[in-house]
């Protein structure tokens, strides 16, 4: 998954617990070669060999149904949420410090966009040479849902799946009390801002501190608007609580693609619990009905966040 | 009367809220079960049946005993 | 230019859509993945029977300690298994029969000896889990010193659309009774050996009716027939004792209607049980219970709960009988006579990760002014209790 991975599981059955970690941990792997952008033999490759091609190709049930999720979820979000927009990384490189041009993010627009390409269960076609999927947007929260749901069917009940920052919880601790997960402070994104208590479900954060370049006094993160080619400059990371690590991750996501003040009512009419770091530090706490599954507590104000005043040279 | 209240609620039961399925967390809350403590809810049927004339509820009936 | 989709349907298609994905399909319910065993000792002790309802003699009434176990375990991918034992221990007086004093007003005459019995019974109970339908199986049986009984019952429910389901049940009890001393020197009229059955049915809907509400009505039907009455009763009649004769069949209707209501903002959910009886004695009841649920952090319950209850009375019962009846029957059993009772009990729950330790107490009162009706003669042998119960559950 390139990025850090943990599975922290109790049960007073030690086979059961071996059992479950093995499942889990294949589950994990077994998604991640699906789906790699970067394995010739995965159905991510397949797809997009298959670009340009009339006939498209058929899928297998498990992506037709993550087709059918992005789907929804490209709707919901208004368009922002779309598993097309890959290609945009061909343009911006992180590493350089150096902005694209104009020309290049024009060059590749036309590959974007999930109404663009056929989606007629179980067929999918991409009509454009070039056009690519990525499923990375979404597969590692997926992973997460489905390694600790094989833990459940093995009888364990307690414990969490962490997968890069994203946490789907298998059920409490042994004595009853729930997990206790950081939320990093996404100038500092060492140390904590939050920690919440989860008893069941799931959290996703979104920042914009994940992949970024500073350039000009200005940040520029990985989260691009699929319809304009360039960033979203907003909020600084937003976190979501739901039942499923799925839904919290697209729902973070898509909050932050929406930007300010969109991706905060777009939240509020979701009804879950989440916290918004906005770009000067505010800090907005959703979803004030307790789900009962989760409480929030806040440990410090954020960096203050000097980067948008810094000297431009 | 007792035929006027049950086709009141069986009214109430058809105008039933759409609930989904994610939102059933409050539903299977453990003290949301129609008994929390099922021991303890037959310890009390049998003290009841014993002690009151009257018998039957949501379940079928156990068997007998001598104490009635 | 596209909008974000309407308010709640996002949420509510965005989960869909998840739930549709293979890795939540095979996600095995968790009612299913439960193994539990559970301990109950409960001490039940009655109140002494007033000494001027009493015609003099014993005045201590009964004394039941219970224990009880149950085992519950998942079996293949669809079915559950339970089984309960419980062995139970009686001892003290019970009442005998009722006659008028020197002012007619009647007075219990309780049993000289004391009673010592022991009741054992044993159950279990097969379930198995579809995609939108419950089918159980269950057998009991029971014994004691002088009764047995063996039941079979069955159950199935049904999913109507997403939010009722329909349940229906069948059941069937065969009971034997060999009375203590039956026919014996000292009691000739007591019954010898007698039996009983009864076919029980039940219907009922079960509704959700808000994301924090479920409503739950049901019908029962029983049929009862043979030997009905108390083999160790007598009642006064003209001023003679005669054995209590009750018709030799009852036809019993329950409705019963819960209600499990979600208050999440305060960590509590309430219940509230309604049930109406009926039967062909001319009987007929109503119960009444509220209890609430409510939970204090991840680990403690605290339930308080009271209880509601209101009988009339069988046609044939007379606290005595000043003139035989021409159907026969005779009974001053308090049990078929009119009275009220109230009850109230708390219980407290600790879990500890995967065991539970719980107290309940219970005291119970019944007396002719709490019924609905009035009742101007009150039977002297009504009842009240203390009873505490001391639970342990652990899953495995």
């Amino acid at each position: 998954m390139g990025s850090p991975c943990e599975l922290v599981l109790q049960s007073p059955d030690a086979a059961r617990l071996a059992a479950a970690a093995r499942a889990a941990e294949s589950e994990v792997l077994r998604l991640e070669a699906k789906y790699s952008r970067y394995r010739d033999d995965s159905v991510t490759a397949a797809i997009n060999r298959s670009a340009g091609s009339p006939d498209g190709l058929v899928v297998d049930d498990e992506t037709a149904a993550l087709l059918d999720y992005a789907d929804v979820a490209h709707r919901e979000s208004g368009g922002r949420f779309d598993i097309s927009s890959g290609v945009l990384r061909r343009a911006w490189d992180f590493r350089s410090g150096q902005l694209p041009s104009q020309v290049q993010i024009d060059a590749l627009l036309p590959l974007v966009g999930w109404a663009r390409l056929r989606w007629q269960r179980p067929t999918l076609v991409l009509p454009r040479p070039g056009m690519e999927l990525d499923f990375g947007g979404y597969v590692k929260e997926y992973a997460a849902d489905a390694a600790a749901n094989q833990c459940r069917l093995l009888g364990v009940t307690q414990g969490y799946v962490e997968l890069g920052g994203d946490v789907r919880i298998v059920g409490p601790q042994a004595d009853g009390r729930p997990w206790r997960v950081g939320i990093r402070d996404p100038r500092r994104p060492e140390q904590a801002l939050a920690v919440v208590g989860l008893s069941a479900g799931g959290i996703a954060t979104s920042g914009d501190y994940e992949r970024f370049m500073i350039v000009d006094g200005r940040r520029y993160s990985h989260l691009l608007d699929p319809r304009t080619g360039w960033p979203v400059q907003a909020y600084a990371s937003v976190s979501v609580m739901a039942p499923q690590a799925l839904v919290a991750g697209t729902a973070s996501t898509t909050a932050m693609l929406l930007g300010a003040p969109e991706g905060e009512k777009w939240l509020d009419s979701l009804g879950l619990p989440g916290l918004i770091v906005d770009s000067l530090g505010g800090i907005t706490e959703l979803g004030r009905r307790d789900s009962g599954h989760s409480t929030i507590e806040m440990l410090r104000q954020p960096a203050p966040c000097f980067i948008s005043f810094t000297f431009a040279q | 009367m007792s035929r006027l209240l049950l086709s009141l609620l069986l009214a109430c039961l058809c105008g039933c809220a759409s609930v989904q399925p994610w939102q059933r967390g409050e539903l299977a809350k453990p003290t949301m079960a129609w008994d929390p403590d099922p021991q303890r809810a037959a310890l009390a049927g049998h003290v009841y049946f014993s002690k009151e004339a009257s018998s039957g509820g949501a379940g079928v009936g156990g068997g007998g005993c001598g104490c009635n | 230019m596209m909008t974000p989709g309407r308010a709640g349907g996002a949420l509510a298609s965005l989960t869909a859509a998840a739930l549709a994905l293979p890795a939540f399909q095979a996600q095995a319910d968790a009612r299913e993945e439960t193994r539990s065993v559970s301990v109950r000792a409960s001490q039940y002790a009655e109140g002494d029977i007033p000494k001027d309802k009493t015609s003099g003699g014993e005045t201590s009434r009964y004394d039941i300690s219970t224990f009880s176990l149950r085992a519950t375990t998942p079996v293949a991918a669809d079915y559950r298994v339970t089984a309960d034992l419980g062995y139970e221990t009686m001892s003290g007086a019970s009442p005998w029969f009722v006659q008028p004093d020197a002012d007619g007003r009647p007075v219990q005459v309780m049993s000289g000896a004391t009673i010592d019995e022991n009741r054992l019974d044993g159950s279990v109970d097969l379930r198995r889990y579809g995609d939108s339908s419950e089918q159980a199986l269950t057998l009991g049986y029971s014994t004691e010193n002088d009764y047995s009984s063996a039941n079979v019952g069955g159950e199935i429910l049904y999913a109507l659309g997403s939010q009722v389901s329909l349940n229906l049940g069948a059941g069937y009890s065969a009971d034997k009774i060999e009375p203590t001393d039956g026919g014996s020197e000292q009691y000739p009229s007591r019954a010898v050996s007698e039996n009983r059955h009864s076919i029980n049915g039940v219907a009922g809907l079960t509704g959700i009716l808000s994301a924090t509400t479920v409503l739950q009505t049901a019908l029962s039907y029983t049929v009862n027939s043979g030997y009905l009455s108390d083999p160790y009763k007598l009642a006064s009649v003209e001023g003679a004792a005669v054995p209590d004769s009750r018709p030799d069949d009852r036809t019993q209707f329950a409705w019963t209607t819960r209600l499990r209501q979600r208050l999440g903002d305060l960590g509590a959910s309430l219940h509230l049980d309604y049930r109406y009886y009926h039967d062909s004695w001319q009987l007929e009841s109503h119960t009444l219970e509220l209890a609430w649920y409510q939970e204090i952090g991840e680990t403690w319950w605290v339930v308080p709960s009271v209880r509601y209850y209101s009988q009339t009375q069988a046609n044939f019962y007379r606290p005595y009988y000043v003139s035989s009846r021409e159907d026969g029957n005779y009974s001053s059993d308090y049990r078929l006579s009119p009275y009220g009772a109230i009850s109230a009990s708390l219980m407290l729950r600790r879990s500890f990760g995967s065991q539970a330790v719980s107290l309940s107490v219970q005291y119970y009162d019944s007396g002719g002014e709490y019924a609905l009706g009035k009742v101007d003669v009150e039977n002297p042998g009504l009842v009240d209790f203390w009873m505490a119960t001391l639970g342990y559950d652990f899953s495995i």
